[in-house]
């Protein structure tokens, strides 16, 4: 009787400890994966900001051409969306990310424009996303701009 | 021989070694993220640095006269920024600061071989930061084709306008993560690149 106690309690200790194994295991996995996506994500911020500061300073080309208006393809900033853009990184290009950016501008009505007959508010949506992990990383950022028209 | 008293101790034996191999992999990872997320904040700090100094580029209040950028190589740049990127900043025409590296004077005051230091010099003095690469590329707009085209050395252009400049470092851990099965040490490695176009440089003046 004693013997097949002795088996249990063995039986049991195994137990508690393959539990505790594989729950420590899976909390280094969810760091270990937050970590990475955490850069990732901190990669994806810096793709955006990017595409935020190219459009800072964009204006009406002759006071007239409304780089974000969608109906004049001729001189729509944003004619193709989305784009894919791959990153090097490191001291010899050893590493690559490829993000696709998805931009878009719609009129707001939001701002407090000094002259509404002459200017155009609009919202700038930036998406930045990143397939390599799943699910997928998407970082978003918004900037506000106004255009002036020739009135 | 008790063949039972055998069995317990092989039994025993495989729980300790278990055990052990448990512990040593629980203190390995433990020490892998701790290191990891040390370089991940210093890349942080570094990066907020950084991003407050190239943004503010160019700031002056007498932006036509001031040279935004004073020197311009591709691990070394001198150049005006904002003064609320420098303690007790206080210049309004743009406070100086400097950021150079030199990958062939290597820190040696950690273990990682790679390391080196990137200073960066203001009005208060010098500070430094370890990275394994640093790099500066200068971009101009072409106006008659809109396309940005690579430029060596803005700083020696006369007009220092649509100007963009990227910038690229990376930075590994101090301690090694772990070591490879080879013997060799692997060092956790964080990498960043970002293309920054500064506002007053960038400005449409027309």
């Amino acid at each position: 009787m004693t013997d097949f106690s002795d088996i249990i309690y063995l039986g049991a200790a195994m137990v508690v400890f393959s539990l505790l194994t594989m729950n420590t295991s899976r909390s280094f996995q969810v760091t270990l994966d937050t970590m990475v996506r955490s850069e990732l994500e901190y990669r994806a911020i810096s793709a955006a900001q990017e595409e935020i500061d190219a459009i800072r300073w964009v204006q009406a080309r002759y006071k007239s051409q409304d780089p974000f208006d969608s109906d004049n393809s001729s001189y729509y900033l944003y004619e193709d969306n989305p784009i894919e853009r791959t990153f090097d990184y490191g001291a010899s290009n050893e590493y690559s990310e490829t993000f696709t950016i998805y931009r878009k501008a719609e009129v707001s009505n939001d701002c407090d424009l000094l002259d509404s007959s002459s200017q155009r508010c609009y919202e700038i949506t930036i998406t930045v996303e990143n397939n390599s992990l799943d699910p997928a990383i998407t970082v978003t950022q918004k900037l506000i701009r106004t255009l002036t028209f020739s009135s | 021989m008790n063949i039972g008293i055998v069995t317990s101790y092989v039994i025993g034996g495989f729980m300790l070694i278990s055990i052990l191999a448990f512990n040593i992999n629980l203190n390995t990872t433990g020490q892998e993220t701790t290191i990891s997320t040390i370089n991940q904040e210093k890349r942080d700090n570094l990066v907020q640095l950084l991003s407050c100094d190239f943004n503010g580029l160019g700031y002056s209040d007498d932006v036509f006269n001031n040279d935004p950028i004073q020197e311009s190589e591709e691990d070394r740049i001198e150049f005006r920024t904002s003064p609320a990127c420098v303690d007790s900043g206080d210049d309004t025409s743009g406070e100086l600061v400097t950021l150079y590296a030199d990958d062939t004077d290597l820190a040696g005051s950690t273990t990682n071989p790679n390391d080196f230091y990137l200073y960066r010099e203001d009005k208060n003095g010098t500070s430094q930061f370890l990275v394994t690469y640093f790099n500066l590329v200068y971009y101009r707009k072409n106006i008659v084709t809109g396309d940005w085209e690579e430029v060596s050395n803005p700083a020696s252009l006369t007009s220092q306008r649509e100007i963009k400049i990227r910038v690229e470092t990376m930075i590994e851990s101090e301690e090694p993560i772990r070591i490879s099965p080879q013997g060799d040490y692997i060092y956790h490695r964080t990498a960043w690149t970002r293309e920054f176009i500064p506002n007053v440089m960038n400005h449409p003046w027309n």
